[in-house]
């Protein structure tokens, strides 16, 4: 499925000079550790590394104030998560080639009811009762990063 | 819209439409199979060059269900509109293109019907069809009583969706969507050209999408495209959207060899491309046609063209396309013809 | 051109701007509206003399909100190196004469969710940047010109109008446009539009990433002879077929095929959906397609519909399906 992310592993931007980390929480951060240690170490001139975790939307929105366009980006955590993150770089302008994503954490999928357009977290199973309408759902691959969800359909 | 905002779907009945096909109207449809076999391709041929009469004789099509399908939409908007119509706040300009398009292709295509008369940045509107004109400034989002996509797309017929171009791709970024072939504006709002049609299969390993959005993309303006797309529908219905498939999805166990002639529909969207002027943005247009396979019959080599083309799909196109409760009962009506 | 979509124009205006530019103000033949455009834009004007007859690309340098009229500016070429078109404007056509246009075409639009536009301009090059930069300040975006030149072509109206983001660079009193500095330390959502020589646009990606952008954020057009529209007979080879097929001068590849029994699939026949592409085992295609990326071509491919032979003669295969 085209839209189905593929998460591939993280590699060090070299085209790159400065090099932010997002974590969702303690596990992202886990995730994210042999990266941090490689852009510490990577001796491009001006190189510098920050690393943001668990901080808050508006925390977010004011460092991206301050990046500039030699940066790449790196986000960790659920599925949401990641995607919200993503969204939010994109709308400040950064580009699709400077993000990348790693899936950390809870594993389970976000799940959008067709029918009355909730949101449901955390499902792991690839059908799903819709938690508001309760249609019974058939989870397919179809992923919308807008949403950040799988779409559900009745079964 | 936040989720506690988002509705229950309202629509708790969706009837099938009252509309019959004239004899003009079978003559006029718009088969879309060339050969005796299905085959995936970027199809693309110039638009508006039909012959007068033809389906595609103008960019945007009147026919004789203008007031059926333009009541219909309004019932659906009525009922569930931040699910069929979503525009993003940058596409606002290219909202205007697509006004200016319409409002200047009708007027001149079908003057009897359409009228538009302009003095600068004022505008004055009249459709005879609907009997309503409207004067506004063009430009100017408060001058009309809704966006313009929305304003002139519920006094039209077909689909309309707004692509962006940006960094080096189509985003979904705007559409007035009430006839969609089971897929859903509300949940593909904001997807590249690749992704929403991530469901379909077969044509992205043929590399058919990746060529399709390098042909849009190079898309310039006055020079409109126009492909052919099919899938059946059962009874006619305008509307399948996956929002109300609970209401359209039953229908598809009803068929049987006696009534498949009336219920059975051949569905043909005539799909357009077009560059708009000011924004650069792509106005992507589904007009949806339905034939019934009693009024399909009526062309022999239809009839035989279609049941062979039937019989030639590839197990993955039959599911993806939903025909899998029907389709031998079809070929079989076809072949007894 | 599509005789279609050609619109008459007339001239109503011609002014120099500068010894080698003329600025051309076009209006409808028939008094009407002209096709509203987006900056970055260009046309095609077709003209002749009787004998001689010129297809050029000019871009629109006006302000893309008005539509009574169409300006370009015509840089005189000089008469060794120019196929002689721009002379011909400058010396033989007045207010008055009607020519024949496409409807404008853009290769080169804004990116306009942008955060910031740095815009540069090298000679001529400052044409399409004139009319982002109409667009730029009626919607009031943020953005950085930088113009470097020679002849001093609109540099006199940058002048008169106070604007600290306008950073000119006149090579005759040795000023030099310092492109890192002009590119360092920028806000993330920052798009660069660079029109000129080949040189400046590739010393500006160059400058870019030494700075650490990405390189999708920079945006070029260079101005490109268009493709002639003459066309030569040659023959081409199909060793699978074992045939040799005569491609006449007014034919394309692709008929030519198809009349000799060759089928290649297609679709728009006008190079642009890469349908009926074809593998150049040997000679030299000229390419007139709108699809192909220069490494596409580079592995071989050619477009059947629209391209031809660079010589007399190609060998080609068809792809596996």
């Amino acid at each position: 499925m085209k839209s189905k992310p593929v998460y591939n592993p993280l590699t060090l931007d070299t085209s790159a000079r400065r090099h932010v980390f997002v974590a969702e929480g303690q596990d992202a951060v886990a995730a994210l550790n042999d990266i941090v240690y490689a852009a510490e170490q990577s001796n491009t001139a001006n190189s510098k590394v920050r690393v943001l975790v668990a901080c808050s939307e508006s925390v977010l929105i004011d460092a991206l104030q301050m990046e500039e366009m030699d940066t790449a980006f790196y986000v960790a955590g659920a599925e949401r998560f990641i995607w919200e993150v993503h969204r939010m770089l994109r709308n400040a302008g950064v580009a699709e080639t400077r993000i990348q994503l790693a899936l950390a954490g809870n594993v389970a999928r976000s799940v959008y009811c067709i029918h009355c357009g909730t949101i449901d977290g955390l499902v792991e199973d690839t059908t799903h009762t819709c938690t508001r309408c309760g249609t019974v759902l058939v989870v397919r691959d179809h992923f919308s990063r807008y949403h950040g969800a799988y779409m559900g359909v009745r079964a | 819209m936040t989720q506690s905002e988002r509705p229950i779907t309202l629509l708790t009945e969706s009837p099938p439409l009252v509309m019959a096909n004239s004899r003009q109207t079978i003559e006029r449809f718009p088969f879309p199979f060339t050969r005796d076999q299905f085959g995936y391709s970027v199809n693309v041929r110039p638009a508006a060059q039909g012959s007068p009469g033809s389906f595609d004789e103008f960019l945007f099509d009147i026919d004789e269900t203008y007031q059926v399908e333009t009541a219909e939409r309004e019932r659906i908007l009525s009922l569930d509109h931040a699910r069929r119509y979503i525009a993003f706040p940058h596409m606002i300009d290219a909202q205007w293109d697509f006004l200016e398009l319409g409002m200047t292709s009708l007027a001149a295509d079908y003057p009897q019907s359409f009228e538009l008369t302009r003095n600068g940045d004022q505008w004055h509107w009249r459709n005879r069809l609907l009997n309503l004109e409207h004067s506004f400034t063009f430009g100017d989002a408060t001058t009309l009583p809704q966006e313009p996509l929305e304003y002139l797309g519920r006094q039209m017929q077909g689909d309309f969706c707004l692509l962006d171009q940006r960094d080096n791709d189509l985003y979904l970024d705007a559409g007035l969507v009430t006839f969609p072939a089971d897929w859903s504006l509300a949940f593909n709002i904001g997807m590249t050209f690749e992704h929403w049609h991530g469901p379909v299969p077969l044509a992205h390993e043929a590399g058919i999408f990746n060529r399709a959005k390098r042909f849009i993309m190079n898309l310039q303006p006055d020079d409109p495209w126009l492909r052919l797309n099919w899938s059946i529908t059962i009874n006619r219905r305008l509307d399948t959207s996956p929002e109300i498939s609970h209401l359209w999805g039953p229908d598809r166990s009803t068929v049987t060899i006696k009534n498949a002639g009336s219920i059975v529909h051949l569905r043909v969207e005539v799909q357009t491309l077009t560059r708009l002027s000011r924004s650069h943005a792509v106005l992507f247009t589904i007009r949806t046609y339905l034939i019934s396979l009693d009024d399909l019959a009526t062309h022999p080599e239809w009839a035989e063209r279609f049941r062979r083309v039937l019989l030639s799909l590839p197990d993955e196109i039959i599911e993806y396309k939903g025909l899998t409760r029907f389709r031998d009962t079809i070929i079989n009506w076809l072949g007894s013809r | 051109m599509n005789e279609k979509q050609a619109l008459a124009v007339r001239v109503v205006d011609i002014k120099t701007i500068s010894p080698c530019v003329k600025q051309f103000t076009l209006a409808d033949a028939h008094g009407a509206a002209l096709p509203a455009f987006s900056s970055g834009s260009h046309i095609c004007v077709t003209f002749g003399d009787g004998q001689r007859a010129w297809r050029n690309a000019y871009s629109l340098i006006g302000d893309p909100g008005g539509l009574e009229c169409y300006q370009i500016a015509v840089r005189k070429g000089n008469k060794e190196h120019s196929r002689g078109g721009s002379i011909y404007l400058h010396e033989a056509i007045n207010t008055g004469d009607q020519l024949q246009i496409s409807p404008p075409a853009n290769f080169f639009p804004l990116a306009r969710h942008a955060r910031k536009h740095i815009l540069i301009a090298g000679g001529i090059g400052i044409t399409p940047i004139l009319s982002h930069l109409a667009y730029l300040r009626r919607v009031n975006a943020s953005y950085e010109l930088h113009y470097a030149f020679r002849d001093d072509a609109f540099v006199d109206a940058f002048r008169q109008r106070e604007d600290n983001h306008i950073h000119l660079y006149d090579a005759t009193a040795g000023q030099r446009l310092d492109l890192t500095q002009a590119l360092d330390r920028q806000p993330l959502g920052t798009h660069v539009y660079v029109c000129g020589p080949h040189s400046l646009i590739t010393a500006t990606r160059t400058a870019a990433a030494e700075l650490g952008w990405p390189l999708d954020h920079i945006h070029s057009e260079e101005f490109a002879p268009l493709p002639s529209e003459d066309s030569q007979p040659f023959t081409v080879v199909i060793p699978s077929y074992g045939l040799t097929v005569n491609v006449a001068a007014e034919q394309s590849l692709l008929s030519a095929l198809e009349d000799a029994g060759v089928l290649i699939a297609s679709s728009c026949r006008a190079g642009r959906c890469g349908t009926c592409r074809i593998h150049v085992v040997e000679g030299s295609a000229e390419h007139r397609d709108q699809f192909l990326t220069e490494e596409e071509r580079g592995m071989g491919l050619m477009l059947a519909c629209v391209s031809r032979a660079c010589g007399e003669s190609l060998t080609v295969e068809l792809l596996t399906p």
